[in-house]
């Protein structure tokens, strides 16, 4: 084998060790090839080595340990499995006829029609109560704050998911003048 | 407890013997199956036991942070637990473990873009410490010492800056330890595309570190 090996077959054999019999004695005999291929396997096991001394790092036994507890904990709160239903009997399964399903709907409707229009009084609208100075000069009962359940985090995605969303409709004309008035994040940031 | 045997599809990849994860895996649905929830649990507790650590190492670094990443290896392994009937037991447990953990890191990294395009970066926010490589026995001096972490800063800040797919693929393969193969069921990839997003993920990293360097 007298050509070099290509970048490819180095990166297979620095990943994986594993290596022809002709790749082998090549790389025995060429000093380049050899030289690229340590390089790779260096490169390869420095990675390695950052990512598993980061982690290990962030994760001591200890919290290696609480997490388990916090797993398993998790695990014993799943619902236990369900008991399977029974499959509804043949009686039960018998399908009734489409006409009379229609014709029950139907006159369920109509029903519904005649009764509106006997009970309800087309002249009588609702006005709202007067309110009394007073009340609308009441203060305020103060609120007693909650911790914020855990379930606020999947809330927020999606309100921020609609946001997107909404953002990428077309914006009606009637709002362009009041979104240029309102300042953005970024150029917030910058003037700081 | 049922006997597990290898089944061997047409254009499925060539796959590495079952190991005691997969068995443990196969025996935790055979008791959720048969009722046997407190023995499937102390069962399963062995599964994470033999898992965790390897998880960890790949939802961080997938993640880069230690609270995503301990959420994330949290979910998956409730996940596990909560689908554990629908695992085929002909199929390596940990392939299909790391794809739950990798679909769950990407949940993570899409709602944490998101609330980052909607907040304000605070003003001193800084880089996150990144461990120097660990010499082999010896005691560096300060001069290795920091050579050492500026490597591994750059190391990181390469890996960082891969491709989506290129990192996943690299991550599985590098961290997991998995074969092209077991990543390309993972991902639903075939081996040969798995083989060029890796070779893609090293090529960039080196031109980066040669670069940097």
């Amino acid at each position: 084998m007298r050509r070099h090996l290509s970048d490819e077959r180095l990166t297979e054999i620095a990943l994986t060790g594993a290596s022809g019999i002709l790749e082998a004695a090549h790389l025995r005999t060429c000093a380049p090839c050899r030289g690229r291929c340590d390089r790779l396997s260096a490169l390869l096991r420095d990675v390695t080595a950052i990512a598993t001394g980061e982690a290990d790092a962030a994760f001591p036994p200890e919290r290696l340990t609480r997490q388990r507890a916090r797993i398993l904990k998790r695990v014993h709160q799943l619902p236990q499995a369900a008991s399977v239903a029974a499959f509804p009997s043949d009686r039960a399964r018998r399908h009734t006829p489409r006409w009379v399903v229609a014709a029950s709907a139907a006159a369920g409707v109509l029903l519904g029609v005649l009764v509106g229009q006997f009970t309800s009084d087309p002249t009588a609208t609702t006005l709202p109560e007067p309110v009394a100075a007073a009340d609308v000069l009441r203060p305020v009962p103060t609120m007693q704050t909650r911790p914020v359940p855990a379930t606020i985090m999947s809330s927020d995605d999606e309100l921020l998911l609609q946001i997107e969303a909404a953002g990428r409709r077309p914006r009606p004309a009637t709002l362009r003048s009041l979104d240029a008035l309102t300042p953005r994040a970024s150029e917030i940031v910058s003037l700081r | 407890m049922p006997q597990i045997r290898r089944q061997g599809s047409a254009g499925a990849p060539a796959l590495a013997p079952l190991s005691k994860e997969s068995t443990l895996a196969a025996e935790v649905k055979h008791l959720v199956v048969t009722g046997d929830m407190d023995t499937a649990r102390d069962r399963f507790a062995e599964l994470v036991d033999l898992q965790q650590r390897r998880a960890v190492r790949i939802a961080y670094h997938y993640l880069r942070d230690a609270y995503d990443a301990d959420e994330a290896v949290q979910d998956a392994f409730v996940r596990v637990f909560r689908h554990i009937r629908s695992y085929r037991e002909h199929m390596p447990f940990e392939v299909w473990f790391t794809r739950i953990l990798i679909n769950g890191c990407l949940d993570i990294r899409k709602a944490r873009a998101r609330r980052q395009r909607w907040s304000v970066p605070l003003p001193g926010a800084t880089e996150t410490t990144v461990a120097p490589i660990a010499s082999k026995g010896l005691v560096p001096t300060p001069d290795e010492s920091l050579t050492a972490r500026e490597r591994a800063r750059q190391i990181a800040r390469a890996v960082a800056r891969l491709p989506a797919r290129q990192r996943t693929v690299f991550t599985m393969c590098q961290l997991g330890g998995q074969s092209a193969a077991e990543v390309g069921t993972a991902l639903g990839l075939s081996e040969a595309t798995v083989r060029v997003h890796l070779f893609r993920a090293v090529h960039k990293l080196r031109k980066q570190l040669e670069h940097d360097g």
